[in-house]
């Protein structure tokens, strides 16, 4: 294990991509990234963008049956998950690593209750006894806000609400002090109100404990709430990656502008049309070179169409891959001579 | 109807002519379940009205009701005491066959557009289909009619022949919006019908929803969790808890000025995408506790009471009645709470603007 200098985690490269009978389906192409000791990183894309699958590649997460054909690295302390033992796998899983995923009731064993469910997590990677373990899962229970800890150690999950039962994985993932959280759309079936509560508790647990966040989430609030640094995700490839004012304020990737202008603004009081991106995301992507983006971006030129966009730094700490990217989008008034521009007809989806 | 308010006046949603007779009117409707655990009732209670070309946003968390209030209205659900009032006619009353016929001008849009479109049939035959059922158009000309409205929705008619399952989400979304539009209805319940899209593609069917609305008068009852599509299509908006309303008004004063501690409680969570979302976060929670309770545990008086800040022991017993909001408060706008008038200000950052 290395010491406090140097990124926590170093993706290079990730290619992931699901083998099936009738295609091979990339759904990660090429990502690289770096996430320094409690930083907190989010990932923002739509559906089927790749931010999931990067996650699970770097863990390798994925069940037996699926065939997978993974390359590139990922360093997380020193050594690369990718080629690491089963052995070392299972000790940075739900370790020096921990995982929150969307759905709390589907990630919980529904007939062991909550308590015991976290002490076998801490039996899994600390020397300990039943009974040590079986109180430090009753304060893990506390630190999270569960009322009556000691008490409700005992239900089965059941019978804890949707909110309650999302506080309950969470201390699953904290109970080794892992050194990077991942969270998965870990609030989206949430309702708002519950929401916030649990963000808040992830705020505080962050400050507390020190601990790298990975932010994976389809909601760019969240993203602003949590985390230092975005990066977006599109058609399995990074986009942009910035500081979060500057990602949410001057986006330079024609995507992250679209993304943050399309959701609608609470305080917005006009009832103003949206001006949406035409089309949607590809399916399936191809091998061929070029930008993934290019069929619905307003600012491409033939450049994009054939010729991979290279990283383009617009800042320190901004970058993003895109061929017209030098300025941020949103800071000079839009340049559109020598473009395609839009047509209504556009507005019909026909990318296939 | 598209408006714009200028920032320094108090806007006011466009109050169509006030004697416009509401095409829908629900007074003081109740629904009520068997469960093995004993009675629920989804809707406890409520009254409200929608107004013709007017969309009336219907918000609240997971479990408040309002999709059963949106059943109730399509009969789907059986009102077990109150009216259901649509285009003059108590809906609780009539017959299944004039239900049946009502359906033309009463259409509804779903969440799923996948679930809710037969895999079975072509994208043509599933858009003409309400033209068939009411007996409205035959043949080439009803064919004509549904690929006039595949182009109105933003699909190419060569889609026409295709099934559902060729379709992105989007496409299928506007092929239940198509549907619910083809027998040119005077009201449509739309229950979550972005929720399910992505954010690009959802930005496309906000718009349709909106142009659609502007071209043919339809209103619209929005049902959804998402406050901010919500104000952005709405021109009133009822907060539902549990079962109740619990305000209600011109959507602008509502998200300026929310006045019930719960609507203040819902809006003050929202996430913004903007750089002092951390900060907000921070306060946000000092406003709201706590879990929604399920209807199996409705509490005694004011339902919001156990996770209110400023609940007291009137709330704890006596139930408020939703009751018009006076002084300088536009008009219209109505709230359920005993303490709405001494509650201080919610703090300019958590409120809308």
């Amino acid at each position: 294990m290395r010491g406090t200098s140097g990124p926590l985690l170093e993706v290079e490269d990730l290619h992931c991509s699901f083998l099936t009978p009738r295609r091979e389906v990339r759904a990660v192409d090429g990502v690289t990234f770096a996430l320094d000791p409690g930083e907190s990183l989010g990932v923002v894309g739509e559906s089927g963008s790749g931010k999931t699958v990067t996650a699970l590649s770097m863990l390798r997460l994925f069940g037996p049956a699926s065939k997978v054909r993974l390359s590139g690295r990922a360093t997380f302390e020193g050594v690369d998950l990718l080629r690491a033992s089963p052995s070392h796998l299972r000790k940075v899983r739900g370790g020096r690593i921990g995982v929150v995923f969307q759905d709390p009731l589907t990630s919980l064993d529904p007939v062991v209750p909550v308590g015991e469910q976290i002490a076998e997590a801490i039996r899994l990677h600390k020397d300990v006894t039943r009974k040590e373990a079986r109180r430090k899962a009753i304060d893990l229970l506390e630190r999270v806000g569960i009322p009556d800890p000691g008490g409700r150690a005992d239900d089965l999950p059941h019978r804890f609400s949707g909110g309650m039962r999302q506080r309950i994985m969470i201390a699953m993932a904290i109970s080794c002090d892992p050194q990077l959280l991942i969270a998965d759309e870990a609030t989206t079936a949430l309702d708002a109100t519950v929401q916030a509560q649990i963000l808040a508790l992830l705020l505080e647990l962050r400050r507390d404990m020190g601990m790298a966040m990975l932010v994976i989430s389809h909601d760019l609030g969240v993203v602003a709430a949590l985390c230092d640094t975005v990066q977006v995700m599109y058609a399995g490839r990074l986009a942009e990656r910035a500081p979060t004012k500057p990602l949410l304020e001057t986006p330079a990737h024609p995507y992250s502008e679209a993304l943050v202008r399309l959701v609608p603004k609470l305080d917005d009081r006009t009832h103003h049309r949206l001006r949406p991106i035409p089309g949607q995301p590809p399916v399936w992507v191809s091998a061929a070179p070029g930008c993934r983006f290019a069929p619905r971006c307003e600012r491409s030129i033939d450049r994009c169409d054939d010729h991979t966009p290279p990283l383009t730094e617009i800042a320190p700490g901004h970058t993003a891959w895109c061929w017209k990217a030098e300025t941020p989008v949103l800071s000079t008034p839009m340049d559109l001579s020598g473009t395609r521009g839009w047509t209504e007809r556009d507005e019909q989806e026909v990318h296939p | 109807m598209t408006m714009l308010a200028p920032d320094d006046v108090a806007p006011a949603a466009p109050e169509p002519e006030p004697a416009a007779v509401p095409v829908l009117s629900i007074e003081d409707a109740k629904v009520t379940y068997e469960t093995p655990r004993g009675e629920i009732s989804p809707v406890d209670g409520v009254s409200l009205h929608v107004k013709p070309g007017e969309t009336l946003g219907l918000v609240g968390e997971s479990g408040c009701g309002k999709s059963t209030l949106g059943r109730l209205i399509l009969q789907l659900a059986k009102a077990d005491a109150g009216t259901v009032t649509f285009d003059g006619e108590d809906l609780t009353s009539v017959s299944r066959s004039r239900m049946r016929a009502l359906r033309r001008t009463l259409q509804v849009i779903y969440q799923d557009p996948r679930g809710s479109l037969d895999p079975k049939m072509t994208i043509r035959q599933i858009v003409a289909e309400p033209l068939k059922v009411h007996g409205l158009a035959k043949g080439a000309a009803r064919d004509a009619k549904a690929d006039e409205m595949l182009l109105s929705v933003g699909l190419d008619p060569q889609l026409g022949d295709r099934k559902p399952a060729e379709l992105s989400g989007g496409q299928q979304q506007r092929v239940g919006i198509g549907r619910a539009l083809i027998t040119e209805p005077k009201l449509i319940v739309c229950d979550e019908p972005v929720s399910a899209l992505d954010v690009s593609v959802q930005a496309q069917v906000i718009n349709l929803l909106q142009d659609l609305k502007e071209r043919t008068g339809v209103a619209y009852l929005f049902i959804s969790h998402n406050l901010a599509v919500v104000r952005h299509l709405s021109d009133r908006v009822a907060v539902m808890y549990l079962g109740r309303i619990v305000e209600q008004g011109p959507v602008h004063d509502v998200f300026a000025r929310p006045l019930h501690p719960y609507s203040r409680g819902l809006l003050a969570s929202v996430l913004r995408p903007d750089a002092d979302a951390p900060e907000r976060l921070a306060e946000v929670n000092e406003h709201i506790h706590g879990d929604v309770p399920g209807f199996h545990e409705v509490p005694q008086g004011c339902r919001f009471h156990p996770r209110c800040p400023y609940a007291t022991d009137r709330c704890r017993e006596e139930v408020p009645e939703l009751e018009k909001a006076t002084g300088d408060h536009a008009r219209d706008h109505h709230v359920a709470c005993h303490h709405w008038e001494d509650i201080v200000p919610l703090p300019t950052a958590l409120r809308a603007r």
